[in-house]
């Protein structure tokens, strides 16, 4: 992908999904039209993204990174960074919206539809990761631990070491 | 926003160290792991700390990004940077917040690559994969929880099932978004009580 796709489709992404990985099935469905296999590449990028500092949603700059390199992750940087400037806008029309029963019930109505497409995107990425037992063990175990509220490189540290040891 | 008009001892925004947000923030860029929650907490904690927001002003900076598409901390970090030093405090709050993550971010993409292409590292990359799976299911379970606490849950739940049903169906998201819009508008007491509800969501959440 271009530098532009690469902006493009994180930008729409981020500016059509609410909340941490809100963006995913939107993002899913840019690289599925680019022709990419995306489940792969965003599996990859959650892994990083979740041991790294900072929102959820950063995992958006390793796809840049996965993508395009160095280029492609500030891409993206910049890409994230416009969507939350509308809190700008937001902040001097919400007395006038807030009170109107169609904009909360948008909200609400966006909100539920990304929840829904993200459990599809979820389900999508668990069917391509889990291939035996030790892999499905490994999804509850990554499930839980973050629930939990376990550091996400927990996870990812007894991951690597049950392939090293286990084979899968 | 109450905490952009909040001016204590008749300081105005431009008074403040802009510094000081850009530290703050650096330092919560760099050591808030665990995603959402870990960061909305390191920030209450920074606002508490320098006495730059009371809790309701916390709050209404919680409420005003979960209202903003895209990144809801990022929205936050803006409205507590620019409450404390302005236009300087909002840049440098995103600039804190932003500068260490993504070099930490591409770091650690950088040595996944490296480390792919040694032999020996599909199955553990394999295994890791998986694990991400598994913190996929986990995020989406928790948004599922933050947007069903908004309103009642079984209705929630019940439109839930229905999206499902919708996006199993339509293989296309920007269409099933367009249809989620499209019916808030067209019977909006489907969605959200006609009174005014101001109670705030909880700032735990996962965003």
């Amino acid at each position: 992908m271009t530098i532009d796709q690469v902006f493009l489709t994180v930008f729409l992404a981020s500016l059509l999904g609410f909340g941490g990985l809100g963006s995913l099935p939107v993002l899913r469905g840019g690289l599925t039209d680019h022709g990419i296999a995306a489940d792969p590449l965003i599996l990859q990028s959650l892994a990083v993204g979740n041991i790294s500092p900072g929102p959820n949603g950063l995992y958006l700059i390793a796809i840049g990174y996965f993508l395009a390199g160095i280029a492609g992750a500030g891409a993206a940087s910049v890409a994230i960074l416009l969507p939350p400037l509308l809190v700008l806008v937001l902040e001097r029309v919400r007395e006038r919206l807030i009170g109107k029963q169609r904009f909360r019930a948008c909200l609400q109505s966006l909100s539920l539809a990304v929840v829904a497409l993200l459990t599809v995107s979820s389900s999508q990425l668990v069917l391509h990761a889990a291939r035996g037992p030790v892999t499905i063990g490994l999804v509850i175990l990554g499930a839980v631990l973050l629930t939990l509220r376990v550091p996400s490189l927990v996870g990812v540290i007894a991951a690597a070491a049950a392939g090293l040891l286990l084979g899968l | 926003m109450r905490g952009a008009r909040h001016q204590p001892s008749g300081q105005t925004p431009s008074d403040r160290h802009w510094a000081a947000v850009l530290m703050a923030f650096a330092r919560i860029g760099a050591t808030a792991f665990g995603g959402g929650s870990a960061t909305i907490a390191a920030m209450r904690q920074t606002c508490r700390k320098h006495g730059w927001l009371d809790e309701d002003e916390f709050l209404d900076t919680v409420v005003l990004s979960r209202l903003t598409p895209g990144i809801t901390i990022l929205a936050q970090a803006l409205l507590i940077g620019r409450s404390v030093a302005g236009l300087r405090g909002m840049a440098a709050a995103i600039v804190g917040m932003m500068a260490p993550s993504i070099a930490i971010t591409i770091t650690l993409a950088w040595g996944y690559v490296r480390i792919s292409g040694l032999p020996g590292a599909a199955t553990p990359l394999a295994a890791i994969a998986a694990v991400a799976a598994g913190f996929a299911v986990s995020l989406a379970l928790q948004l599922l929880r933050d947007v069903l606490r908004r309103d009642r849950i079984v209705r929630g739940a019940l439109l839930y099932l229905a999206f499902l049903g919708l996006s199993l169906l339509i293989n296309n998201t920007l269409v099933v978004m367009g249809i989620a819009a499209v019916a808030a508008v067209i019977a909006p007491n489907l969605f959200s009580a006609r009174e005014v509800d101001d109670a705030a969501p909880e700032a735990d959440d996962d965003h």
